[in-house]
């Protein structure tokens, strides 16, 4: 691994420790297969996106207006 | 100085030596008893140094990015390469001791919802987490739409920060592998202190309104000590006084 790769991962892995480790996880995935390219970048920004609070709350009381449906 | 001590540092590097040398000692020489939670301190330490070492190394690179007067290219990729046997030293100590410590916060045999709410109330606060305390809080509690309301704005704005990290990650990743990128800019955007302010912002939310603390009470308890009767018969006699 280049060692700006090498910096660059160890900068977003200990950011994303104390942000987000399920993040800092898949990046460092991405870095472990090679530099991630665009569409890698956009796979995980719409892995993150495509998540709904209805996901995690199921049984929500909220009428489907709230989430614009 | 290469870029990887000047992340590092050379504490870090004293904190990764030592893991190893605590391995070393404890199990191949067995000089002493193994404990994990030594392995999983050193761990934390050397992750705290080297989040100093990257703080100052991004407060150099904005300093650098912030003198019109003397414009220079911010040299973030150094054409040298780095001793392997540091880097080695730092990547095998932290990845053991972070998994070390990983096994002792994550508890032996918790259900998924307790280790969730367990992180959420208590250390790792991650978004994720935090929305399936949520989850499991609603189905028990049903707290009402006007609550259920505040929450989901909690959390469009974190998820919107985290999304916003993600971009910026993906900027400075081009960046530094462009040795024409604006350094300065992107690692101001990276820093997002408003992410870890609106993950700050839903998990107080969420504590304030004891959503915590009802789901800890509802948790299964771990079964209770419960001591042997004592048979009369087992207990010896008081010697009579003469």
């Amino acid at each position: 691994m280049q060692e700006s790769a090498l910096q660059l991962a160890l900068f977003v892995i200990e950011e994303g420790v104390k942000l987000e480790p399920k993040i800092a996880a898949a990046i460092s995935a991405m870095f472990s297969k090679g530099i991630p390219t665009a569409e890698d970048w956009a796979a995980l920004r719409a892995s993150v996106a495509s998540k709904d609070y209805r996901d995690y709350v199921p049984d929500t009381q909220l009428p489907p207006s709230a989430f614009g449906g | 100085m290469n870029a990887l001590q000047r992340l590092s540092g050379i504490k870090t590097h004293l904190t990764a030596v030592a893991g190893l040398g605590y391995l070393l000692a404890t199990k191949v020489f067995q000089l002493f008893p193994y404990h994990p939670e030594v392995l999983a301190g050193l761990g934390f330490t050397g992750l705290s140094f080297l989040r100093s070492g990257v703080a100052k190394h991004v407060a150099e690179l904005l300093d650098a990015a912030s003198a019109p007067e003397q414009p220079q290219p911010v040299a973030i990729v150094q054409p040298k390469a780095s001793p392997p046997f540091a880097g080695l030293v730092v990547a095998a100590a932290l990845v053991i001791s972070g998994a070390t410590a990983g096994a002792l916060l994550s508890g032996c045999q918790a259900p998924p919802q307790r280790i969730a709410y367990n992180e959420a109330s208590g250390g790792q606060v991650t978004l994720d987490s935090l929305m399936t305390a949520w989850g499991d809080y609603v189905r028990q509690f049903h707290p009402g739409t006007n609550i259920e309301y505040k929450v989901l704005a909690l959390y469009r704005k974190a998820r919107t920060a985290e999304l916003a990290d993600i971009d910026a990650a993906h900027a400075y990743a081009n960046a530094v592998s462009s040795t024409n990128g604006v350094i300065g800019t992107v690692v101001e955007a990276y820093q997002s202190p408003e992410g870890q302010a609106a993950v700050a912002e839903f998990r107080d939310f969420l504590t304030k309104i004891g959503v915590f603390d009802m789901l800890k009470r509802k948790a299964p308890a771990a079964p209770a000590f419960t001591p042997l009767p004592i048979q009369p018969e087992q207990v010896p006699p008081l010697p009579t006084p003469h």
